[in-house]
């Protein structure tokens, strides 16, 4: 487990108010892996998405306990800066959510305002190498101008990895991405996803299991807040250890 | 195949539920569909006759305006000779250049030579065919013509407001006489009156003029919309985006709804008491009123705004902050644009009103009689809608087509600027 | 175990064990028959058991239908996952012990009946084990009953015990009785086919173990096998 730790949280607790979301999560992100996060509707999976990159400070309410490290840094110590933090820890989202600008300004707009390209030259560089990495780029490389949310769902979700890919993050994470896409552009993404392997470390949250596992290294898998399960997805799809993992995952839940 | 070993495999699991089918054909069933389609036939009846009704009323209003108004915008003229080198004015050709000339040639008498040329002309009670603005436009025809000074020359002059009235429809009797008259010696004329949109306010119907209102209303509305938009859009922006929900935002936000609805003339009384009484701000001009609309558009754009920025779907916030852009980068660069539309909107209507508003001014001493355009945001000043009310006070009957032909240039005014908003809105809209 | 939400995988599992049983159960049926026809030298029951091996071809056919069916339409998971390709293989072994039992059924026309020969006595003992380890293994299966896998894993060796001294006995009496060589020998091929029947079980029992915990049955239970073979 301790080969090429990328991120760790430790007893990891998230309350909104009074209601505790998530309770005591320990999880390590390997740098070479995809970690997927299963779990019924509620279970705070996405809640502790958001707690890596720090999303969820725009929720006032929300108090975050526990430790969360990237490469061996605090992200809630004051010395962390938000912006650049979300810059390292990209995000993408459930609904594919282009800016409603053209398509290069959206794989452009991150690298602008964290000023990673000097030349209009460079900017281009950047924009055309994050859409090839996301697969998109021999779709869209004639009509870069045309609004980005001119595009289907599925190149407008793989234009949204390519504008996270944009800043060149270490770690991406994904808030099921494919949930609303149909197959084809779910295979595409999920394709994506095995390509981007190693080059980020990857969290992909997912109601799909058998997304999860066939895109994911690690599966975790949450119930009612807290970690039930956590280990290799091959482990945890044949043969899981808990009864609430086994009840979950074979369709008894509930 | 041995069928007795193996069952037949069932294709679904459980058995489909069986139901009792409705049936669709009773008589009850059908009498309730043909109500059903009868109070939709009757309700799209309704909806449209009120659209109907209300382009009927709009209809009624633009007609009446314009058929009432169109006429203020022409002038009846009479042909006066005037014999300037038997008058021998006692001024020299030099003084009738610059800006001495109007003053040189009113003081050389032109007046009192123009009212007996016009008692030559037309009898003894000549002089009161004539505007009081008549000897005017012989003393800019001088200006123009120096050399008219030398001869006898004949000029079209405005003729007094009750004839006017006598030859647009029906005056006085004493007025319908001298109008027959002076139309049997064919010496009455039309013309376009460009007086009216290039001058202020009068006491002669035929003298008075919407420009210095315009320009007033033009004025004030600069002041009110350079305060309210930005100081509007910043307030509605940190409410909804920075505020944090408490009891003070809570307060905030319901002072700022009742605002909205406070009666305009309140606020009249405000800029009263604070901008004149307080702060010794000059009466009567368009700062003051720019403020005064100001604070009364404000509340309005501040909930349009909220409500345009409100609108702006909360992945897109996400998506900018996920790619690490700090919160005003979000705002600037995402959120504002795409809620501007809906802001200018609010802006619109709220700039509309407080073009259209009349008691608020009234408060501040903008419905003072202002014979001069202003020409700055400190000079006396009056707007289209106070001055419209003004002269729909008026007892002379030459003031009743004036009235509409002003309540027509503020229509213009209020196309005009509605048509600029919507032009920039769409811009806007369709920029991406 | 809780039932699956959505009822009608329930329904299918249970129609996929339904007929594993039945296969077993045949397929015991069959060994017990094909025994006893050698015991009394009946023709006619060795021709039944032939012709009933082709109705466990037929449910073998079935039982790989219906798991296709469930693993495409319901993706099964974990155990459900387990339980369905240890079916699919199940049906496979227990087709061959169908076989097994059918070759000795075949094997009865060829022994004549005039002089019986002695050792057939002790023969239906070791079917009657051969059987009962299938039937045991079969509802080890259907209770998903690992420590009942074990158990069959553990008498397979005894039958092998058994075997081997049959084996010697035969070979005795082939040495002893050079003319019933040939009969002696059907007899030989019999007791291996039984044994081979127990080799199977066994099989099946690995597979019931692994669909009912996940992991391989460990190497202490194969120790205890090969030490004592």
């Amino acid at each position: 487990m301790t080969k090429n730790l990328k991120m760790t949280a430790r007893n990891v607790s998230v309350a909104y108010g009074s209601k505790l979301a998530i309770d005591n999560v320990s999880i390590d992100v390997d740098q070479d892996e995809v970690v997927a996060f299963i779990g019924p509707s509620g279970c705070g999976k996405s809640t502790f998405l958001r707690t890596l990159n720090r999303m969820n400070d725009t929720v006032a309410s929300a108090r975050v306990t526990g430790e969360i490290k990237l490469d061996g840094q605090d992200i809630y110590s004051p010395d962390m800066d938000v912006v650049q933090l979300r810059a390292r820890v990209g995000m993408v989202f459930q609904k594919p959510n282009p800016f409603p600008k053209s398509i290069y300004e959206n794989v452009a707009y991150g690298p602008r305002i964290h000023g990673l390209a000097g030349a209009k030259a460079d900017l281009d560089r950047i924009v055309e190498k994050s859409l090839r990495r996301a697969g998109l780029w021999d779709e869209v490389k004639d009509r870069l101008s045309d609004s980005g949310t001119a595009l289907s769902g599925g190149q407008q979700q793989r234009l949204c990895i390519a504008r996270a890919i944009a800043v060149d993050p270490e770690v991406i994470l994904m808030d099921e991405p494919c949930s609303a896409l149909d197959p084809i552009a779910t295979a595409k993404i999920e394709e994506l996803i095995h390509e981007l392997r190693g080059r980020y470390a990857m969290v992909i949250v997912t109601h799909n299991m058998q997304q999860a596992a066939r895109v994911s290294q690690k599966t975790a898998f949450f119930h009612l807040g807290t970690l039930v399960e956590y280990g290799n997805t091959s482990d945890i799809f044949t043969n899981p250890r808990e009864e609430r993992t086994k009840d979950y995952i074979t369709g008894r839940y509930g | 195949m041995t069928d007795t070993l193996v069952p037949s495999l069932p294709t679904s699991g459980a058995e489909p539920v069986r139901r009792v089918p409705t049936d669709w054909t009773t008589q009850a069933m059908q009498s309730r569909i043909r109500r059903r389609y009868a109070s939709e036939r009757r309700f799209r009846f309704a909806g449209l006759a009120a659209v109907w009704m209300s382009a009927a009323f709009l209809a009624f209003l633009l007609v009446s305006m314009l058929s009432q108004g169109a006429s203020g915008f022409v002038e009846t003229r009479v042909a006066l000779p005037v014999d300037l080198a038997a008058a021998k004015l006692p001024i020299s050709p030099s003084r009738l250049v610059g800006r001495g000339a109007d003053l040189a040639l009113a003081g050389a008498g032109l007046e009192g030579t123009v009212l007996a040329a016009a008692s030559t002309a037309y009898g003894k009670d000549g002089a009161n065919l004539l505007s009081d603005g008549a000897w005017a436009v012989v003393r800019d025809a001088i200006k123009a013509d120096p050399s008219l000074l030398q001869r006898r020359a004949v000029f079209e002059v405005p003729v007094s407001s009750p004839i006017d009235v006598a030859a647009k429809g029906v005056g006085t009797n004493e007025a319908e006489a001298i109008y027959a008259r002076l139309t049997a010696r064919g010496v009455l004329s039309r013309g376009f009156n460009t007086g009216f949109l290039t001058s202020a306010d009068s006491t002669d119907a035929t003298r008075v003029g919407i420009w210095g209102a315009f320009k007033g209303s033009l004025l004030t509305m600069a002041v009110t919309l350079l305060l309210a938009f930005p100081i509007g859009v910043l307030s509605a922006l940190y409410l909804e985006e920075y505020a944090p929900k408490n009891r003070w935002t809570d307060l905030i936000e319901v002072s700022i709804n009742n605002l909205a609805a406070v009666p305009s003339i309140i606020f009249g009384l405000l800029g009263l008491a604070v901008f004149l009484g307080t702060f010794g701000m000059p009466r009567s001009a368009p700062i003051v009123g720019g403020l005064t609309l100001a604070l009364m558009t404000m509340p309005v754009i501040v909930i349009a705004g909220r409500n345009a920025i409100k609108a702006v779907p909360p992945s897109i916030r996400d998506a900018a902050l996920g790619v690490g852009a700090s919160p005003v980068q979000v705002v600037f660069h995402h959120v504002l644009p795409l809620a501007l539309p809906g802001i200018l909107t609010g802006t619109i209507i709220g700039m509309a009103r407080a073009l259209g508003e009349t008691a608020p001014l009234l408060m501040i001493g903008m419905r003072a009689f202002i014979a001069a355009p202003p020409s700055g945001l400190n000079d006396p000043a009056t707007v289209l809608p106070v001055q419209i009310f003004l002269w729909s006070d008026q007892v002379s009957r030459g003031f009743v087509e004036k009235t509409s032909a002003a309540i027509i240039v503020l229509l213009v005014f209020l196309l005009a600027m509605n048509g600029v908003a919507i032009y920039l809105r769409n811009r806007f809209e369709t920029r991406w | 175990m809780n039932t699956h939400t959505v009822k009608a995988f329930d329904n299918d599992i249970g129609e996929l064990r339904g007929l594993i049983s039945q296969m077993g159960g045949l397929a015991e049926d069959a060994i017990d028959k094909a025994m006893l026809a050698l015991q009394r030298n009946d023709i006619a029951l060795a021709e039944q058991v032939r012709a009933a091996d082709k109705q466990i071809d037929v449910i073998e056919a079935e039982v790989e239908r219906l798991a296709v069916r469930i693993i495409a339409l319901r993706a099964p998971m974990a155990v459900d996952l387990r339980e369905v390709v240890a079916a699919l293989k199940i049906a496979g072994v227990v087709e061959r012990i169908g076989d097994y039992a059918k070759n000795i059924a075949k094997r009865v026309p060829m022994i004549e009946s005039e002089h019986r020969i002695e050792p057939i006595s002790i023969l239906p003992a070791m079917g009657r084990m051969a059987s009962e380890m299938v039937h045991d293994v079969l509802d080890a299966f259907a209770a998903r009953d690992a420590e009942e896998a074990v158990r069959v894993v553990e008498s397979d060796a005894a039958l092998d015990d058994f075997y081997d001294s049959i084996f010697r006995t035969l070979v005795t009496y082939m040495v002893e009785n050079p003319k019933t060589i040939s009969q002696v020998a059907h007899l030989l091929f019999v007791a291996k086919n039984l044994e081979r029947i127990g080799d199977h079980a066994t099989n099946v029992a690995e597979m019931v173990y692994f669909a009912a915990t996940g992991t391989q049955m460990v190497d202490r239970e194969r120790g205890i096998k090969q030490e004592q073979a």
